[in-house]
């Protein structure tokens, strides 16, 4: 990225550029792109949940798009910073404030030495992200900085932050001034924030196991709402609904999986995987959630219903194309 | 396509599932085999956008990026290969010797797999170490190697209540398969041995020691003789393999 902070052009070391977290919210965790091209390895993607509000994030502060952020879930946290810093909140509706004034999201903003940042419950959607200019800096494993929790590696210590951490970020030093002016009045376009509380169906391509299912169960989950279940968490969503039945057997030779495929078990509640699933599983799997869906996807709580729509695997692409058009406008723009 | 038992599919928007109709529900050699060809002939085609191609049992799952390719263009690609030459032979690809310490406190359960095929520890050991297996598949756990395939005299359902605590290294085995616990965890298979191998490792790259389609063979060794298997010994054996 032309405009993108060069790391080896700031200042480390100095000890004094980090973020104290005071409170540290219900799921508060470094993440990035993810482990991309280590999955033959067995290996999680994880990553950020909603990669859209991540990148955007990212670039609203003049970081590569995928640089580490925080990503917090339901409650957000609140930090204290010990440097002069430019940051960005994207996500869900965090109402978040500074030093107890209300402050917006989706542009960048500066933050001066000493101030306290604080991210309330979520008003709309589930998960939040702050990107900090030239990105949380923690010791990337296996090419990434995100955390795998149930790995124990990555982010910070491979595990949420609590009370008391401090997270190392880049110290901008003289650079900040020029840093400030350019980034100044980013902004994202009203038009162009997602509405997480708007209700719709989640786009999915059918397959690759259809065969498997009675003909009147896949009616059923074409037709029929999920719930989600309170056991769901980053590897995945359980839903519960009617009962999608197999032909057969439920079981298949185990098969390579990533987020945003859905899978129905014995018992014919599905399972839609997230960022932090495995690399293989055993179940059929009904279809996959299109890519532009899972920021969506990712933004719905325990409790919400939701509706699946079928896609062609065409149309999705096409989507997928149109939103990398997206972001290549946005990265193109000085200041948008 | 030649092989008429082959399926080429939509999986989502962005990975492309090769799936072998296979008789049985149990993964075999001569399935992988198919497998494992195509695999290589793929990534030895370097077609751009393609970025991992993942072997399992009876499937291949091939992930691109959409931008760069649609899936029909994928596919038309991917039946050409297929009616293209021979990859070559699974000879070529890496094998892996692990040394083992079999039984006692290592293989916990070598004397139940022992009792349930009707044969000795020693049998079970020989039988076991005697022959060179492939990975079919590496998942799961990261890094786990599921590898096969055993010989039909040892070959045992799971047991029936999972172990809640298998150390690293643990070499296990289960139905048609063998493998090799990466990391600490609960898990159903036999445990009749320890490798003082790191099967994955964080700070390696690459993480893992295994991918699909690698080779590996067991050789027994004492418990007097694990020191000597570091992690250097092992990259010389490897080394000296080539």
């Amino acid at each position: 990225m032309k405009d993108g902070l060069r790391a080896d052009r700031m200042r480390f070391g100095s000890g004094q550029a980090y973020l104290e977290v005071d409170r540290p919210g219900l799921l508060t965790t470094v993440q990035d792109g993810g482990r991309k091209n280590k999955q033959v390895y067995g290996v999680s993607l994880s990553g950020a949940m909603d990669r859209f509000a991540m990148r955007v994030a990212n670039l609203l502060v003049g970081n590569p798009e995928e640089a580490p952020v925080l990503e917090f879930t339901f409650t957000g946290p609140t930090l204290r910073f010990a440097c002069d810093q430019v940051i960005a909140i994207t996500g869900g509706d965090f109402t978040p404030m500074v030093d107890g004034r209300p402050v917006p999201q989706w542009q960048s903003l500066p933050i001066a030495a000493g101030s306290e940042l604080s991210l309330g419950r979520c008003r709309s959607g589930a998960r939040g992200y702050l990107a900090v200019a030239g990105g949380i800096q923690v010791p990337p494993v296996m090419g990434s900085a995100s955390t795998f929790l149930r790995g124990g590696y990555g982010g910070l210590e491979g595990r949420p932050l609590k009370a008391a951490d401090r997270l190392p970020v880049a110290d901008l030093g003289p650079m900040l001034n020029r840093l400030e002016r350019r980034l100044a009045r980013r902004r994202l376009a009203p038009w162009m924030i997602p509405d997480y509380g708007q209700l719709r169906p989640v786009r999915v391509i059918p397959g690759p196991h259809q065969e498997a299912f009675l003909p009147e169960a896949l009616e059923r989950f074409w037709t029929s709402g999920f719930r989600i279940s309170p056991a769901s968490d980053r590897m995945g969503y359980r839903l519960s609904g009617p009962v999608i039945k197999h032909r057969g057997r439920a079981d298949i030779l185990s098969t390579y999986i990533f987020p945003g495929a859905i899978q129905v078990p014995a018992d014919g509640q599905p399972i839609v995987l997230m960022a932090d699933c495995q690399v293989t599983g055993g179940y059929t799997v009904i279809g996959a959630v299109a890519g532009v869906d899972l920021p969506y996807l990712a933004q719905r709580k325990p409790g919400d219903v939701l509706h699946f729509r079928p896609v062609s695997v065409a149309e999705a692409q096409r989507l997928w194309r149109d939103q990398e058009a997206f972001f290549k406008r946005l990265r193109a723009a000085a200041c948008f | 396509m030649r092989d008429t038992g082959l399926k080429l599919l939509p999986y989502g928007d962005h990975v492309l599932l090769i799936w072998w109709a296979a008789r049985d529900s149990a993964p075999d050699e001569a399935t992988f085999q198919k497998i494992d060809a195509l695999a290589r002939r793929i990534r030895a085609s370097r077609i751009p956008g393609v970025m991992q191609v993942f072997p399992a049992f009876d499937s291949l799952a091939v992930i691109y990026d959409p931008v760069r390719l649609t899936y029909d263009e994928l596919a038309k690609r991917i039946a050409e290969l297929d009616g293209g030459e021979e990859a070559g032979e699974a000879e070529e690809q890496p094998l892996i010797e692990v040394p083992t310490v079999y039984g006692g406190e290592y293989g916990p359960d070598l004397p139940s797999v022992a009792r349930a095929a009707g044969l000795t520890e020693d049998e079970v050991v020989r039988l076991h170490s005697g022959k060179e297996y492939r990975v079919w598949m590496v998942g799961f756990l990261s890094g786990f190697p599921y590898a096969g395939q055993l010989d039909a005299r040892l070959v045992l359902p799971r047991k029936a209540s999972p172990s809640l605590s298998i150390r690293p290294g643990s070499v296990a085995i289960a139905e048609k398969m063998t493998g090799i616990y990466p990391l600490a965890s609960p898990g159903g298979w036999h445990v009749i041995g320890w490798t003082p191998l790191t099967i994955f490792d964080l700070k390696r790259e690459p993480p893992g020691l295994f991918q699909a389609g690698y080779r590996l063979r067991f050789r027994a060794i004492r418990e007097s003789e694990v020191a000597f298997y570091s992690e250097a010994a092992f990259h010389r054996e490897k080394g000296r393999g080539k």
